[in-house]
């Protein structure tokens, strides 16, 4: 259940500021030991995430960036690794990020017991290498993975949405749940009635994404239906395995694709190329992007992060919003949707089918 | 088929090549079988000497449930021009449920061939028991049928894949 508060803005003051003052509120009255929070980098050239136990330092920090930087739920990974003492961390991160978290959280990847989660609502992220034209204040379209979101507004299991869609003054506080509540209290928010407002924004945001996704999926299905465009725009593929590293939900501590099965001998290499005629060097290119898209497409939350960390600027976005969520409308599965969600390749029901027997 | 509780329409990918086809073409099949039900079938099949192609590489794992979507994918990429996988019957899987999780696999590998332009047909999921050598023989036959039809797989003549 939802429960709102209230966060004013003081005088003169803007919403990321705002936001600035919640955390150091956060920080000074002992709610969380340390907060991860995205923040500028130098000179304004780019966002990278910001790890810290100091109020005074939280003035880089920039709640609403228009972009979006790397590795955040790999870096709840690193911190809430079992071993060390807990700290109790506040995690100020986009939607998409959150719902990646959510997805590492079930797999057992991250420990949310000391973990707040917060999360501002979305405009859409820049790239980041085009951070510092959005900073001088120019307009820049958001990635493609942004136009194409359905979750611009967090929900559960995130513990407190940062709410601006639909409210006009200052930020509306949406807490998903007890921690987020006595979070919300602990720094001193009033509560307050979630307006219609917000509620007429929320869906309208997700109503437009919907159109928007549906559309993509439409037209990459269309796309994609010859397999001929997907080897062509795999062509520039340079094989440096970006996408899978900067992947959130790409989890496996060993991977399947760096074993010897998929990295071939010299004299396998020979055979292969006696048997095949030709082959393409380094080995295994395509398959390596079919077998990423396997294996990570039920829990893809469509961040975008490994079309816009590849170089040679695959349309790495396009080619899975065609079966993304097909794949996980099969399981019933929304990836990031619910904790209580078991994800599809660790469960099975004896009632489903799929149509998949003798087919 | 018994129905899936979705009741989604199935739209196929056709990269049906089948005119290209040379004369001397016969359709390659990779099969996965289970070591506990499939591949004694498969083997009680060639002890009772039924006819089936020639051409099926059988690769015997020892349940359905532990081949990954990685050589399902490799098999095809390596020119294989269908998949074929067998398990037990489900409630009869040797470790409890590795069949059911075959079936999701299954599931999610057709629909990304279907989202990149391969026809997801080129992938068959049977449950053969260790007594089924008939039904070993007919399924075989039977997808070889539908490969021929389909044409040869459009990777196998990619010359840089």
């Amino acid at each position: 259940m939802a429960i709102a508060f209230k966060w004013d803005l003081a005088k003169g003051e803007d919403r990321d500021e705002a936001v600035r003052r919640l955390l150091r509120e956060a920080l000074e009255k002992g709610a969380v030991d340390a907060v991860l929070v995205p923040a500028e980098g130098p000179a304004r050239t780019g966002i990278v995430n910001m790890f810290t136990t100091d109020p005074g330092s939280l003035d880089a920090c920039v709640p609403f960036a228009k972009a979006m930087a790397q590795f955040g739920p790999q870096d709840l990974v690193r911190l809430t690794e079992p071993g060390g003492s807990p700290i109790r961390i506040a995690a100020l991160l986009k939607p998409c990020e959150c719902r990646a978290v959510a997805e590492l959280a079930k797999i057992n990847q991250i420990d949310l017991e000391h973990v707040i989660l917060l999360s501002p609502d979305c405009e859409g992220t820049v790239e980041l290498k085009e951070y510092s034209m959005v900073a001088d204040g120019q307009a820049v379209p958001v990635r493609n993975a942004c136009k194409i979101c359905r979750f611009h507004v967090a929900r559960e299991p995130v513990d407190m949405a940062i709410g601006t869609f639909g409210v006009k003054d200052g930020l509306m506080l949406v807490t998903n749940s007890d921690e987020g509540q006595a979070f919300a209290e602990a720094i001193g928010a009033k509560a307050t009635e979630l307006t219609d407002a917000r509620k007429k924004a929320v869906e309208e945001s997700i109503e437009k994404g919907e159109e928007a996704y549906g559309d993509q999926e439409a037209r990459s299905r269309e796309k994609y239906s010859d397999l001929g465009t997907f080897l062509a725009e795999l062509s520039p593929c340079i094989k440096g395995m970006n996408c899978q590293n900067v992947c959130p939900v790409c989890y496996c501590k060993e991977c399947l694709l760096y074993t010897d099965a998929f990295n071939p001998t010299a004299g396998s290499l020979a055979d292969k190329a006696k048997r095949r005629g030709t082959l393409r060097m380094p080995v295994e290119t395509v398959q390596f992007h079919l077998t990423r898209m396997a294996h990570v497409m039920t829990a893809c939350v469509m961040c975008g992060q490994c079309q816009s960390a590849c170089p040679s600027d695959i349309p790495l976005v396009e080619m899975y919003a065609g079966i993304n969520r097909r794949i996980q409308d099969l399981f019933d599965y929304e990836a990031g949707r619910s904790m209580e969600d078991e994800p599809p390749f660790t469960c099975f029901s004896e009632h489903e089918n799929f149509e998949v027997v003798g087919d | 088929m018994a129905d899936s509780s979705k009741g989604k329409k199935k739209k196929t990918t056709d990269d049906a090549t089948g005119g290209d086809a040379p004369k001397d073409w016969n359709p390659r099949i990779v099969g996965f079988l289970c070591n506990w039900c499939s591949y004694t079938g498969a083997d009680l099949a060639g002890v009772s000497r039924l006819q089936y192609t020639p051409e099926f590489i059988p690769i015997r794992v020892m349940c359905s449930g532990s081949v990954d979507v990685a050589y399902i994918l490799k098999a095809l990429l390596e020119g294989a021009d269908g998949v074929l996988i067998g398990g037990c019957h489900l409630g009869d899987c040797h470790y409890l449920n590795g069949n059911y999780k075959a079936r999701r696999r299954v599931a999610v590998v057709k629909e990304v061939m279907e989202g990149v332009g391969l026809d997801p047909r080129r992938l068959h999921l049977e449950w053969i028991s260790a007594s089924e050598s008939g039904k070993f023989a007919k399924t075989v036959s039977t997808f070889d049928e539908t490969l021929r039809q389909l044409g040869p797989n459009p990777l196998a003549k990619e010359r840089l894949l």
